[in-house]
Order: C-alpha cells, then structure tokens, then sequence
C-alpha cells in the first residue's frame, strides 16, 4: 500500500524546505553557535586563543561603561519603539478601518524602501549646526546662535530611529488590527460602547499580542542598531552596538565583541520578560477574569 | 442489473491511526445511474468519493473502475473527473481554457478541442462566456464550467462533491434540474456526495446512506422515505414520528406494540416478543380528529393530545400535538376552505396498521 | 482629523528624501535656503567618478544574484511551509523568520566569524550570502500570505484531469502564483540593494553603493553625496513602484484578453 496522503504531503513539504533549512543552518545557525564558542575564547595580541574562559563576559560585566553604553542602546530603542507605535497606531487604524483600497498603505511602505543610509544622512544635513533648521532659524532671527542640541544628541538619534522605523512598525500594526474586524468594533458599539471603551475593551485587548510584538521588534531592531547612533549620536550616542561593531573592524577583539553580543541579547530577551510582567502588573494584558 | 457495473468498491476501509472513517465497504454502482452518497458531516462520504477519485488511499480495500483495479492508480491516471465543492477553477485561465485544460493534456488537435470545448460550453448554456475570466462569473455559472471542465473528459465517473453546497436555494433548485437534464444527454454515470436530503431525494436513482463509516442503507429513494430500515435512515430522510415501545405480542402478520399511550399494532412480523422497538409514522400519514368526535371509537393505533401550534408552510400544514409519550407532528396539504384545527384543540392522532414501520435499531 | 494625521504622518516619513532630492539639483553647494538655482553638476560629478560607477555596478550584480538565490530558496519553502503541519511548521516558520528578528549587527559578526573559520576570503560572494540570508524571511514572508491561501483544490483539479504532480505544478500552481514571485524577487533586490548594516562586515575589499555612501558621508557633508543618494533612492523605489506596476499590469491583461 502507497504512503499515506497526509504522510506523502508531509514528505513533499520537508523536501522544498530542505534547501533554505541548509542554507540557514550553514549561514545562521551555525555562526551563531560560533559567536557563542568564540565568546569563550581569548585573544591575545591579535591571536585567538581557543579556550573555555569567562574572561570576556566578566570584563564586560565589571566595567561601569558597559552598563552606561547599554542603557544608553536601550533608551535609544524603548524611546524609539514607544514614539513608533504611539504614531504609527492612529495611522494603522485610519489604514484598517477607513480606507478600501491599498494605496496609502503602499505609499508608506515603499518609504521603507527609501535607503536606511540616505535617511541618516537626510537628518544630518536637515539638524547639522549648517543644516536646514538651525540656518532657517537664524535667517528668520529666531536664535542667533545654531541649536547645538539638534544633531549630535539622543534626540538626533531617535528622531532618526523613529524616522527609520514607522513603516515597519506600522506594517506589524496593521497586521494585528486587520484580526480585529470591524464588525466586532460595531458590535461593542451597537452594545453601547464609546469609541475609547471600543479601544479599550475591544481592539486593545484582541490586537494585544501584535502590539507587543510591534513594540518588541521596533525595540529590539533599534536598540541594536549602530550606525545612526554612531553617526547622529555624538560623544554620548555611544552604544553597546557600536562597542561590538567596533571589536569587528580593525584591531578588534572578536571574543569580547561576541560576549558583549549574547550580554545585549540577554538584555533583550530580560527587558521583553520585564515588559510583558508589567503588562501584567497593570492589567492591560488580557487574560482570564474571575467574575464574582 | 443486466449491464456489469461500472464502479465496484470491495472491503474499502481507511482509517488515520486508531481512528477509522471507513468501515469496510462494499458497493457496486451501475453504468448510467445517479448514485448519492447521503449522510451527515463526518460520515464519511466524501472520503470515500475522494477514495474513487484517487485522491486518498485506503488502508485496505480494493477499488475497480470497469473491472480494472485501480486501487494504486494516481488520480490523473483514473478515467474518473471530478466536480469540486468550492468549483476549483483556475484563476489564471478563462473558461475556455479551463475547460479545455484536461484534453490538451491529452495532446487533442486545436480544432478538435475547439469543436469539443464549444460544444460542452452550450450543453452547459455557457457558449457566450467562454472567454469570460473566473472571476467574473457568478456562483452558478462557475458551477456550470466546474460541470463542463469534468464532462468534456468524457469520464466514466463524474464525481460531484457537494457541488450546490456554495449556491444559494433559487439557484441550488434550478441546477439540480439542469443536473437531471445533462445526466439525461451525456448517460454519464454520476456519484454524488451531499448531506442535503432533498437534493437526494430529487436527484438520484438509488441513495446511498451512511453513517459513522459505514453504509446504513441502499435504495431508491422511494424506498428509503417508504420503508426504512433503521432509526437513523428514518430520522435521516424527511420528517417523521418515532414512537418506542416493547413488543407485546404478535399473531400472524400482525404485531403488538406498547408504546406507553395504549397499543399499537403493526403489520410486520418476527420480531420476537419483549423487544425494545421504535415505530416511525410520517407526518401526512397521521389522521386528525377532535377527541369528542371519535371517542372510544378506537382500539389501537392512536394517542390523544392536545395541539401546540400550527405552522403554515405554504402549500401544507403542519401542527405539532402535544401528548403524554411525544410530541407528534401530523401534516396535511393546505385546505382549500381554511384551517379547521386550531391551537388548543383537543385531537386524537390516529394511523393505519400499515402506515407504520417497525424498526429495531 | 485622523485624515489630517495620517497626510502629516506620510509627510513626515518622504520630507527628509524631498529635501536630499531638492538639494542634489542644488547650483550652488551649499546646502540650506534660499535656494539659488537648479542645475546637474552633481550628478555630472558622480557619473564621471570611477568609484561611483563601479560600486553601482556592484549593488546591482549583488542584488540580482541574492535575489535570484532568495527566489529559487524562498519559493521552495513557501510551498514547503504550506504543507507543513503543526510543529514542523511552527519551528520551520520560526526559523525562516529568525535572521531579521535579531538586529543586522548579529547577523554581520556571525558570519564574520564563519568565513573566518573556513577560511572563506571575504568578496562579492560573501555579500551574496549574507544578503540571501537577510532577505529569505521578508521573501518567505512576502510569499506565505499567497501560498497559505493557495487553494490546494486547484492542485486536484489538475490531477484530476491528467496532470501529473510536475505539470500540475508547472500549468497550475507557478502560474498563480507568479505574480507574486515576481514582487517578492523585486523586494528582495531592493533590500539587498540598500543593505548596509550587514554588508559592513563581510564585504572584504569590495564597495557596494551603501558602502560608497557611507564613506563619502564619513568625509564631509559634501553636495555630490546628495545626487548619490538620490540616484540609490530613485533606483529601490523605482524598482518597488515597478514591482507594483507588473502586478497591477497582469490583472489588466488578464481582464482585458477576454475580448
């Protein structure tokens, strides 16, 4: 008798995804297995030295800087992420629930398309002590002196950040919200309830999990992300990134900017923890209610 | 049956894992008949049709299309087509080429799938659309070109899976009558799945009833409404009265029923005394009287109640009767000069020895 | 109200691209108000310099081949995912998905280390391979949608009149599915084409576009980078807008054969 349908199916669809599992078991999984042996590794004048030390994590672990470059990536990501999915909602929900066709949803996301570099850079030409704010408003006679605070700060970096990331955000918001059809929204409002109690008891909690995931990726990507702080940061725009991207270019230390890498995952994968307990804490996660 | 059938099904069984869905089943169709595969979701029906089609293997079981077992055949090897459920036509292609779709497979000349192609579009009344895009025809015309698409393969099988599932009635109505009129002009033999007993009914020659995996009854329809031969055919086919009961005795030809509102008799036998049984009596073969009218006039085969209410369905009547065993619906066309009944009524509901069918399972 | 929001919310994401793209046809180099006249220097600067034309013509081999590979890897395993059940599935699709939850930086440093380990010298080959990889999830992601709803129906249908498991493959499911192959193959491109956090790391001695930009950021605010920009940006979003016109013309078409 011939292998069963179900079983035949099965077999067919693991053999079409044989050569991307390969691809990404050779190119993905495989370095990062590395990245996490070479973390335990030493390197010594420009040598690596195999080995099985906790040297790397415990030199990052004991330097008050790798504390304050950290927190440092992880404001730049949480205001980011915060400022990406306060802007990007109303936006999603005017895409979702009150227009038909697609347009304005693929006008936002071809922006995305607009190259990462060319943004930074289009910032730094509009915030620069030369740029097009600072010598518009000194044209206009509104300050004599250019804003030094525009370019060179947080500011500039999550200006640009936020800039970078909206459309994605945006696209993850607008993913969640179409689960929640419009129809349910009618129904809370037919039972009598106002738009913010719709928001609030009806689109919050059914839209959860694609907000949170929205806010985690955009915080995740951002925080992580080493060029625009590097570039827009200035001297206190340091971040854990560019520490390790750093370790990776010339004369670098590729063990200890592989213990750094797993300290900032482990970052992120504890501020996630924090941020959905919190959730919790406040009750705006759904979950089971006791009715008594 | 003189011609040798065209189908023949022996032991077909499937199950997935320890659950089967097809309990040994033997069937044999006739070449030219409408056969429906009857029965309620889960019953296994459509598995079996996907069975003869090739789309599914049975775990034991042999399958045999004019005598040639193709149990191991894939099922673009099989002379059987299939209309599907939701029509799966081809987006990409118009309704000519999707019609067209299984004779160049078989490297048909131009001009003769132009003729054959043509020619099936206005069996189907179809012949202006045949450059019409899928998307833009309706429900019932997408159903028509599904229809064609198999029947232009000339199939010795046409498998229909619940092909008017997706139609709304008017047009679900008029397609079974153009279902009758094509089965008419090709002598194609049909296989049809649907847990509709209406379109059963209407539609087919014979009516093949399952359940749980199993074939319950086979029998024309007729046959089926008339005499049923288990409580599932007899609740599953139309409406009807079932009335439990413990057989109390039985004389000839005759037997007798407590049904707990007095006796009923039957006329069946062999059914041994002290059974538990059900009697089954359709709606329209239940009579109406007012209680003082016919009082004491009877010994057997009836219950008194009283009615609950009346529902007017157009050209019948049906009242629901309130009595002390069951709730009893009795049917009557729609009289010409007014409902005499009403609710409230006192009634005695009656039927003849023959009018029931006893049945033990 | 939410309309006026959602006008300033577009604004805001195009206005830094319209500055650049107002400037780079900038007379004279500075790069702020009132502005003093149109002209193309800058672009004749850029069109006659080696670096540029060369790191151009970079990007493009790069972007064509990862998305020829992303194509090839990624339709298979859409198709593959759709007929993947329960955990398979879950962790497949995870997977798949994986190499862009994590920020590019990991991915870079990963594959540092692995050509270092193998001993691959770091060229235009290694930029194709770490594109592939940050573009298979967007691919497959792009294709799920389409394949999920895929009616495995249509597949029967073929079987069910001839076709056998190639050519129903081949008549029925790549044509529907086409469409948006091509669209996923075009944003493929455009990712690859941009990508820069990565290509950092593994490009060796070679220059893609991204990388020129950079360095001419690096140096000074200089007029030209403008024009550089501009012609990288027009390209990705000439390319989308493209993408978007392929589809939109097959519909036509298609409506418009049936005569």
């Amino acid at each position: 008798m011939a292998a069963d349908a179900v079983d035949r199916k099965k077999i067919v669809g693991a053999a079409l995804a044989a050569p991307t599992f390969l691809f990404l078991l050779v190119f993905f999984l495989i370095p990062t297995g590395l990245l996490f042996v070479y973390s335990f590794w030493l390197a010594k004048s420009f040598a690596l030295i195999p080995a099985l030390s906790l040297d790397n994590y415990t030199r990052a672990l004991s330097s008050w800087g790798f504390y304050a470059l950290t927190l440092s990536g992880l404001k730049n990501g949480f205001w980011t992420a915060a400022f990406s999915v306060v802007l990007s909602f109303p936006a999603a929900y005017y895409i979702v629930y009150r227009t038909r066709g697609n347009l304005l949803f693929y006008i936002i996301l071809v922006s995305w398309f607009s190259s990462y570099l060319v943004r930074i850079y289009a910032w730094r030409v509009i915030l620069g002590s030369n740029g097009l704010i600072n010598t518009t408003l000194i044209q206009l006679g509104l300050i004599s002196q250019p804003l030094e605070i525009l370019l060179f700060s947080p500011f500039a970096t999550i200006l640009t950040l936020v800039h970078i990331m909206l459309p994605f955000t945006l696209l993850l918001l607008v993913s969640s919200l179409r689960d929640v059809k419009a129809e349910y929204i009618e129904a809370a409002k037919d039972l009598g309830a106002s738009q913010f109690e719709v928001f609030r008891k009806v689109i919050l909690p059914m839209s959860y999990k694609g907000l949170v995931g929205a806010f985690m990726f955009t915080f995740v990507l951002a925080a992580g992300d080493y060029v625009t702080p590097q570039f827009l940061g200035g001297r206190d725009g340091m971040t854990t990134g560019i520490m390790i991207s750093n370790q990776f270019r010339s004369s670098g230390n590729w063990p200890f900017g592989a213990a750094m890498a797993f300290l900032l995952l482990a970052t992120f994968l504890v501020v996630y923890f924090l941020f959905v307990q919190l959730l919790n804490l406040l009750k705006l996660a759904p979950g089971r209610r006791f009715h008594d | 049956m003189t011609t040798p059938p065209i189908v023949e099904l022996y032991g077909v069984t499937k199950s997935f894992g320890a659950f089967t869905v097809l309990n040994d089943i033997d069937l044999k169709i006739a070449d030219g008949e409408i056969l429906t595969l009857l029965g309620p979701s889960g019953c296994g029906k459509t598995t079996l049709m996907r069975i003869v089609a090739g789309f599914e293997q049975s775990t034991h079981g042999r399958v045999l299309l004019r005598g040639v077992d193709v149990s191991n055949q894939p099922p673009e090897r099989r002379p059987v087509n299939m209309v599907f459920q939701r029509y799966a036509l081809f987006p990409h292609l118009d309704v000519f080429d999707n019609v067209a779709f299984g004779l160049r497979l078989k490297k048909k000349s131009k001009s003769e799938i132009k003729k054959t192609v043509t020619h099936m579009l206005e069996l189907v009344q179809l012949g202006e659309y045949a450059n019409r895009w899928i998307t833009e025809l309706s429900g019932g015309q997408a159903q028509r070109v599904a229809l064609a698409r198999a029947l232009v393969n000339e199939p010795s099988v046409l498998l229909l899976d619940e092909p008017l599932a997706a139609l709304d009635l008017k047009i679900r109505h008029h397609m079974l009558a153009e279902l009758k009129r094509i089965h008419v002009e090709t002598g194609t033999t049909f296989i049809y799945v649907t847990h509709d007993q209406d379109e059963a009914t209407i539609l087919s020659d014979r009516i093949v009833l399952m359940n749980k995996g199993a074939i319950e009854q086979i029998g024309t329809p007729e046959e089926m409404y008339a005499r049923p031969q288990s409580l599932f055919c007899a609740k599953f086919l139309g409406e009807t009265n079932i009335l439990s009961g413990s057989v109390i005795s039985a004389e000839g030809d005759t037997t007798y029923v407590d049904i707990g509102a007095g006796a009923a008799k039957v006329a069946m036998n062999g059914v041994p005394v002290g059974s538990q049984v059900s009697l089954a009596v359709r709606p329209e073969a239940i009579r109406l009287d007012k209680v003082r009218e016919v009082a004491g006039k009877e010994n057997f085969n009836f219950v008194d109640g009283v009615i609950q209410d009346v529902v007017f369905m157009g050209s019948r009547v049906v009242y629901n009767i309130r009595t002390p065993i069951n709730l009893i619906k009795y049917q009557e066309t729609r009289p010409v000069h007014g409902i005499s009944l009403e609710r409230g009524d006192e009634v005695r509901a009656s039927w003849a020895a023959d009018a029931a069918v006893l049945l033990t399972h | 109200m939410l309309r006026a929001y959602i006008w300033i919310y577009v604004a805001f994401l195009y206005a830094p691209m319209a500055i650049i793209t107002l400037f780079s046809f900038h007379s004279s180099p500075s790069l702020t108000f009132p502005f003093e006249g149109f002209s193309l220097r800058w672009y004749e600067k850029i069109f006659s310099d080696a670096n540029f034309m060369h790191s151009l013509w970079n990007s493009v081999i790069v972007g064509a081949a990862a998305a020829a590979v992303t194509t090839v890897l990624g339709s298979l395993a859409a198709l593959g995912l759709a007929r993947m059940k329960g955990k398979t599935k879950a962790v497949f699709g995870l997977l798949a998905f994986a190499p862009v939850g994590l920020p590019g930086l990991f991915l870079g440093i990963s594959l540092v280390i692995l050509y270092a380990q193998i001993g691959l010298p770091r060229s235009l080959f290694t930029i194709v391979i770490a594109h592939v990889l940050f573009t298979i999830p967007f691919f497959i992601e792009t294709m799920r949608s389409r394949v999920e709803y895929f009616d495995l129906g249509l597949e029967e249908a073929a079987r069910d009149l001839g076709a056998g498991p190639l050519r129903t493959f081949w008549l029925v499911t790549l044509p529907i599915i086409a469409p948006t192959i091509a669209g996923a193959a075009i944003l493929a491109f455009a990712l690859s084409f941009d990508e820069f956090i990565i290509t950092v790391f593994v490009s060796g001695n070679e220059t893609t576009l991204p990388l020129l930009i950079w360095s001419m950021m690096r140096r000074a605010v200089s007029p030209d980078i403008n024009a550089a920009s501009v012609l990288s940006l027009s390209l990705s979003i000439g390319l989308i807008l493209i993408g978007g016109l392929i589809v939109w013309y097959q519909r036509r078409k298609a409506i418009g054969s049936r005569a």
